[in-house]
């Protein structure tokens, strides 16, 4: 007995256990328990499904799991969502593979012209809100088939645009795959420019042609990467929000999220919940594939040497068209997006560019009253936007704080008690949300937290709730670094401080932090950027009191008001290449650092 | 076998110091040539260069009678052309290929049939000791064995030319020892000329037949490895070669009856030039000895203090103080000096070499005596 | 056993709206309730679907020099709205004190059912406003009409309903997508109503001159029109804005026989943004058509049963339906300094106090609301589902 409670004294005695302890605590109460309720929550009637359920709001039900599964509905509500987010995820990775890889092969082994002017715009949609080419594409392409006045290119061309063209899986392959493009060049060029020169050397001497070096040497040795683009730009576009709303709803082209968006604003919100469940076990099935071929014998690590010099490919006469057409792709992925942003954000009457017609009101012209055309002042004097500017700036800068602080405790906790149970156990808690889409997420913690749970009172439409979400969401990204740093600093550090006597806080603020201070400012400054361009985690958990700048973008479009979105939309990206710029300048840490930083 | 010359070869990279300078070599048919040097002098770029991998900025490579580079008649044969094998540091395995595929594969290139390919394989892997693993991926092996089957690799289509750069350099120092004889006997057996790079400068002497020694990209001395260590062009061919290094005793010369008078700090000492040579009088000398030309032997003309006694069991290296120089000596055998005690030497053999302190080129070689 | 069940529900619905009568009339004063409001001071919030009401909160407070924290206005679409003032209530959250919400059905099984919300009016709104008080006291009617590209539609053209599932018509209608705006989805609901479904079916023989024969799965002329409405191509866009820009857009590529079915306030907004390029596309709207030229449906004010400031709230209320809470007084400024100018000159908004003047060239509401399909919340509640999902399986 009297051992037992040594045991105890002893463990406790050490903060880091404490430390992981309260970690579980926390993790359970805002990962694990939110997975059961929304199982819960797809047995039960929600106040709105009161009318289709004809059953008292709260009580059991069976409703929502035969609907979705057992019913003349399954195929609208969930098979065809599904067939339609995996087969343009699909594409969408070829898009990225393609015109990624090929971007990087170009930049990395061959004399393309103008490479540092175009590595620096092709990763640009990577700091973009996801959302960004999708607005752009609708900008330029929009039919008057669908409905609205045709875009910037049939007012400029008069060549009418079809309608898979505009609207549909087309444009949001497109899209999708142009936005993760940059991972792709990011991952594979990383690969080619320290890919051990020696290994295709090596092929030369032994009289390799140039096609089978190519297929049999260079294109397996960036296999590991292809993959890994792959799985990253696979589920992000399986969770990707914005893009299949813009360009999926004008033709009804659903996926899972506009699905399970439309479900759950909807009359039916317990098939939502289902949904989301659906998709986080795509996810985990994404992951577990990811380890299983992580796992297999061929896989190696890509071996880097002392590259030599690597000779550069010679294009010779494909020189100047090709480096034109690798301009072109970047300044339409880069530019150009933001001069239709600006164009739309100042016309009068869509679709037509002329000067008349142009006008600044909806950045800073006044009010016309509310039956007028433009009945809401520009957004740089719209009391509505300042507020959820600042709201967005609050929460992004709490996330921060949030998942930076937990992230590092949690890497510093980690490491030194590697092996046990409880660090195991902890380790797997922080890294679920990452498995969790932002939407299936946000769809929990809206069934979590709408009611009062416990001492925690309902957070329905407060800002804790955003804050609370973000930084769990968020706390992978830091609690990875956290723990990647943490490996790298010997323990003999702060043993050193033990045996001198040196106690935990003084020795975490004394020697800890200060030597981990670069990684915890990126810890801190990740969660931030990607905070402030965030809206499928927000969207179905906003209410009037507590929008951000995303989704007040996304109420706006809702509503049509065209040129007000433009302008908040530039505003959105004008902040967060702020931010970027800041960071990359404070730091010195470049954006491509954070790709796959899980 | 080709005989291979290179004709004022230069290398420089883009805007920086040279890093091959007007290097001219004839690698006869048949040799085992060691490029040797510290790291950055070119060694590596020299080879790169004749296996076509490194473009020279300036001179011409010949293999036999045929020009493989030329900057004046803007030759340049690309490398798979030059049917040379080419052996790198890290062995540069293709980690998705088995053993058995990494090895083939240059062979199927030439368009070989596929039974001779097969048979090939069998082969040399069992010439190699790698039969075993022929299935087995690069990242399952052992440093030993991709080394092995680096070397079957590039074996395999029977190269005139085998250029190895630094191929041990990543082994433990036992199985560095195994693959030097094995090294060895692969040369002898396959009649190829060998060009091998390394800064070890045992590893130089104990493989090649030619030694070619250079410093920042200019060489300095070519010759068989005996030759290199027993008569240095200079006295950073002296300090190079040989642990523990050559002693160098700063003195100052007067040349007296054939021989010379040299003067250093702590003692007087009389030189004896193998062969006549010139000095001026009072010429800043540098003296070079030996370590194992210091002989101790209680009869010995000079007293000096033990500092320091390694034992290996082999020999014993002595760090010794006399009257304020100090000097690193070697004596055979199993002993063991006390620190601190008191030892007596002689001078002994004529392979003392005397430098030109100013110029640092050898001089003469010669014997020495204790000037009374 | 689901008949009997909706029987059930449907007597409840009528019940509980029925259980409040007229002399519930609350006794309170405009003057009155200000001053409680005023002295209660802690805040004011309103949500609502329309985007006047938000200048109307701003103009109330700076005429009333009402100075307190927070006194904001916040437009929400119904869905939204529904779900969020039914958690922030359930949760006892400070949300809103009053909402201006629309779509009955679901706002009176969800919200009024649940007691949520609640109804109110005092003596001064029961004078102005008559029967509308209950069961929800209507602050505005808008109305949903067919609105045409009068460059490519002849005037008169379009009489007959049953022309949007005609194939001369395919792909040219436009509405906002019924799964998105709720009174959308019941104007569709309506139609399955047997005296609509009556009406229907004649007015398919008039236009098709043949007798109407219904498909396996639709169970009245109804769901027959939803079905071939859908199939014809009906554009289900994103809002009524965007839809009547794109119908009378100078900008056309070629020439369609344009039209939707959208708030006749568009129309007039329009109206005015074509005037930027005068002499081209104008639009036009049908009033003589079978059997219905559209719908017409009530936006309720309520007051929530957790407010902060109720007294404040029905001050604001009872506000509203005077002309000044209409048209502006020409004086009282909204926030950002422009003059509050309500619904001066608005095209289909009209209030629920039938003695505020409608605007010029817009016609009364009684008049509407002969020629189109009123909203019945208890029908739509029980009918809501069964046209969702009958929707989803033929689109």
């Amino acid at each position: 007995m009297n051992r037992k409670l040594n045991k105890v004294k002893s463990f406790l005695s050490k903060p880091y256990n404490i430390l992981l302890i309260l970690l579980l605590i926390f993790l359970t109460y805002l990962v694990v328990l939110p997975l059961i309720s929304i199982i819960r929550d797809t047995f039960v009637v929600h106040a709105s499904e009161k009318s289709r359920i004809k059953q008292a709001v709260g009580s059991f039900t069976l409703y929502h799991w035969l609907r979705a599964f057992a019913s003349n509905f399954s195929s609208i509500l969930i098979w065809e969502p599904l067939w339609h987010s995996v087969y343009t995820s699909v594409l969408a990775c070829g898009v990225s593979i393609l015109i990624g890889g090929g971007f990087a092969w170009l930049v990395a082994r061959t004399d393309m012209m103008w490479k540092k002017v175009l590595t620096k715009l092709f990763i640009f949609p990577y700091i973009m809100p996801s959302w960004t080419l999708a607005l752009a594409w609708r900008n330029f392409f929009k039919n008057a088939v669908v409905g609205g006045a045709p875009g910037i290119f049939t007012a400029v061309t008069g060549i009418a645009i079809p309608n898979w063209f505009a609207y549909g899986p087309f444009p949001i392959i497109i899209t999708t795959g142009l936005h993760y493009a940059p991972f792709a060049y990011i991952l594979i060029g990383g690969v080619l420019r320290n890919m051990d020169a020696n290994l295709e050397e090596a092929a030369i001497i032994l009289k390799t042609n140039k096609m089978r070096m190519f297929t049999r040497i260079t294109i397996p040795m960036v296999m590991p990467a292809v993959m890994s683009t792959i799985i990253l730009v696979f589920s992000s576009s399986m969770s990707s929000f914005a893009v299949p709303q813009f360009l999926g709803l004008p033709v009804r082209f659903y996926v899972l999220t506009t699905e399970m968006y439309s479900t759950i604003q909807g009359t039916n919100p317990g098939v939502g919940y289902i949904i989301a469940i659906l998709m986080i076990v795509i996810s985990v099935a994404i992951m577990l594939v990811n380890q299983y071929m992580i796992g297999t014998r061929k896989s190696y690590a890509t071996v880097t040497g002392k590259s030599a010099n690597i000779s550069l490919f010679h294009l010779k006469g494909a020189r100047l068209p090709l480096s034109l057409l690798a301009c072109l792709i970047v300044l339409c992925i880069s530019l150009i997006p933001m001069i239709s942003f600006i164009l739309q954000s100042v016309i009068l009457t869509d679709g037509d560019y002329s000067l008349s017609n142009m006008t600044l009101d909806f950045w800073i012209g006044l009010s016309k009253g509310g039956n007028d055309y433009q009945d809401k002042a520009g957004i740089l004097r719209n009391a509505d936007v300042w507020k959820t500017l600042f709201n967005s700036l609050k929460l992004s800068v709490t996330c921060a704080i949030g998942a930076g602080t937990v992230g590092f405790l949690a890497g510093y906790s980690i490491v030194r008690r590697r092996g046990s149970w409880l660090s195991r156990l902890v380790e797997n808690l922080t890294f679920i949300p990452y498995l969790i889409p932002s939407m299936a997420f946000a769809a929990i913690y809206l069934s979590m937290f709408s009611q009062q749970r416990g001492i925690i009172p309902s957070l329905y439409g407060t800002f804790a709730i955003l804050a609370l979400i973000g930084t769990i969401k968020y706390l992978p990204m830091a609690s990875r670094s956290g723990v990647n740093s943490m490996m790298q600093l010997s323990p003999e550090i702060e043993e050193a401080g033990v045996i001198m006597g040196v106690p935990w806080w003084k020795r975490m603020v004394r020697i800890i932090i200060p030597i981990e201070k670069t990684t915890i400012v990126s810890g801190y400054l990740l969660p931030f950027v990607s905070c402030m361009r965030e809206l499928s985690l927000f969207v179905i958990l906003v209410t009037a009191n507590n929008r951000v700048l995303t989704t007040l973008l996304f109420f706006y479009d809702e509503k049509g008001w065209a040129q007000y979105g433009n302008a908040i939309n530039l505003l959105i990206i004008f902040i967060v290449l702020l931010v970027n710029f800041i960071v990359e300048k404070l730091t010195g840490a470049s954006i491509e650092k954070g790709v796959g930083g899980k | 076998m080709p005989r291979i010359r290179l004709e004022h070869i230069t290398k420089q990279f883009s805007k920086g110091s040279k890093a091959v300078d007007q290097l001219d070599l004839v690698i006869e048919d048949g040799d085992f040539v060691s490029l040797l040097g510290p790291s950055g002098c070119g060694k590596t770029t020299t080879l790169r260069m004749i296996a076509g991998l490194e473009t020279p900025t300036e001179g011409e490579i010949y293999f036999d009678d045929q020009c493989v580079f030329s900057q004046d008649k803007g030759i340049n044969i690309s490398p798979d052309k030059r049917n040379v094998g080419f052996l790198f540091q890290n062995y540069a395995l293709w980690p998705h290929m088995t053993v058995r595929r990494n090895i083939a594969f240059g062979l199927e290139n030439m368009k070989w049939e596929k039974s001779r390919v097969e048979s090939r394989v069998k082969e040399i892997c069992d010439t190699m000791r790698i039969a075993e693993y022929i299935d087995r991926y690069p990242a399952e092996l052992s440093g030993g064995q991709q080394q092995r089957v680096a070397i079957a690799r590039t074996l395999a289509p029977n190269p005139r030319v085998l250029l190895m750069d630094e191929p041990l350099s990543n082994l433990d120092a036992k199985l560095r020892n195994d693959m030097r004889a094995e090294l060895k006997r692969l040369h002898m057996n396959t009649g190829a000329t060998f060009i091998y790079v390394t800064h070890d400068q045992s590893e130089a002497m104990t493989l090649s037949s030619k030694v070619c020694l250079m410093k920042l990209g200019v060489l300095q001395q070519y010759s068989p490895p005996l030759e290199l260590y027993g008569s240095p062009q200079n006295i950073f061919c002296a300090d190079f070669m040989g642990n523990p290094s050559m002693n160098f005793v700063p003195c100052k010369g007067t040349p007296r009856d054939g021989a010379i008078e040299l003067e250093a700090e702590s003692f007087s000492l009389l030189f004896h030039p193998n062969s006549p040579a010139e000095i001026r009088s009072g010429q800043e000398l540098v003296l070079g000895i030996r370590p194992e030309a210091v002989k101790i032997v209680p009869s010995g003309g000079i007293e000096s203090k033990v500092i320091s006694s390694l034992p290996t069991g082999l020999d014993t290296i002595l760090s010794l103080n006399a009257r304020g120089t100090i000097l690193s000596a070697i004596d055979f055998g199993i002993v063991d000096y006390k620190m601190d005690s008191i030892i007596r030497f002689t001078f002994e053999g004529n392979r003392f070499v005397l430098f030109d302190k100013e110029s640092t080129n050898q001089i003469t070689l010669g014997s020495l005596s204790l000037r009374a | 056993m689901k008949k009997l069940t909706a029987l059930i529900l449907a007597c409840l619905l009528v019940f509980s709206l029925s259980a409040c009568a007229f002399a519930d009339a609350d006794p309170a004063t405009f003057e009155e309730l200000l001053e409680a409001g005023k002295a209660n001071g802690n805040k004011l919030s309103v949500y609502t679907t329309h985007s006047v009401t938000v200048s109307s909160v701003e103009a109330f407070a700076n005429k009333f020099g009402i100075d307190i924290e927070l006194v904001e206005g916040t437009q929400i679409g119904d869905n939204n709205q529904i779900t969020q003032v039914a958690t922030e209530v359930a949760s006892g959250i400070s949300g809103a004190d009053i909402i201006f919400i629309q779509d009955g059905a679901r706002t009176v099984a969800e919200l009024v059912d649940e007691g949520y919300v609640y109804n109110w009016y005092n003596q001064e709104i029961l004078d102005k406003v008559g029967e509308d008080c209950e069961p929800l006291l209507v602050w505005d009617y808008c109305n949903k009409v067919f609105i045409y590209n009068a460059d490519y539609v002849e005037s008169g053209e379009i009489n007959n309903i049953w022309y949007a599932t005609d194939p001369q018509y395919a792909g040219t209608l436009q509405m906002k997508d019924p799964e998105k705006e709720g009174v959308n989805m019941n104007f569709l609901v309506m139609l399955t109503s047997d005296e609509n479904a009556a009406a229907l079916t004649e007015a398919y023989k008039e236009y098709y001159g043949k007798d109407l024969v219904l498909d396996p799965d639709c169970p009245n002329a109804g769901y027959q029109f939803i079905k071939m409405m859908y199939n014809n191509g009906l554009l289900a866009g994103d809002s009524d804005g965007n839809i009547a820009k794109a119908i009378g857009n100078p900008a056309q590529e070629a020439p369609t026989k344009w039209s939707a079915l959208i708030t006749l306030n568009k129309y007039v907004k329009n109206l005015k943004d074509s005037t930027v390029k005068p002499g081209e596309k104008t639009l036009d709207y049908v009033k003589e058509m079978t059997p219905v030229a559209g719908f017409i449906y009530p936006i309720y004010g309520l007051i929530t049963s957790n407010a902060d400031n109720p007294e404040l709230a029905k001050a604001f209320l009872v506000w509203l339906f005077t002309e000044d809470g209409w048209f502006g007084d020409g004086v009282t400024t909204q926030r950002d300094g422009s003059v509050f100018v309500g619904m001066t000159g608005r095209f289909g908004d009209y209030s629920g106090n039938q003695a505020i003047p409608v605007a010029d060239g817009d016609s009364p509401v009684t008049e509407w609301k002969k020629i189109l399909i009123q909203e019945d919340p208890i029908f739509a509640a029980e009918h809501r589902a069964d046209v969702e999902d009958f929707i989803k399986m033929i689109k």
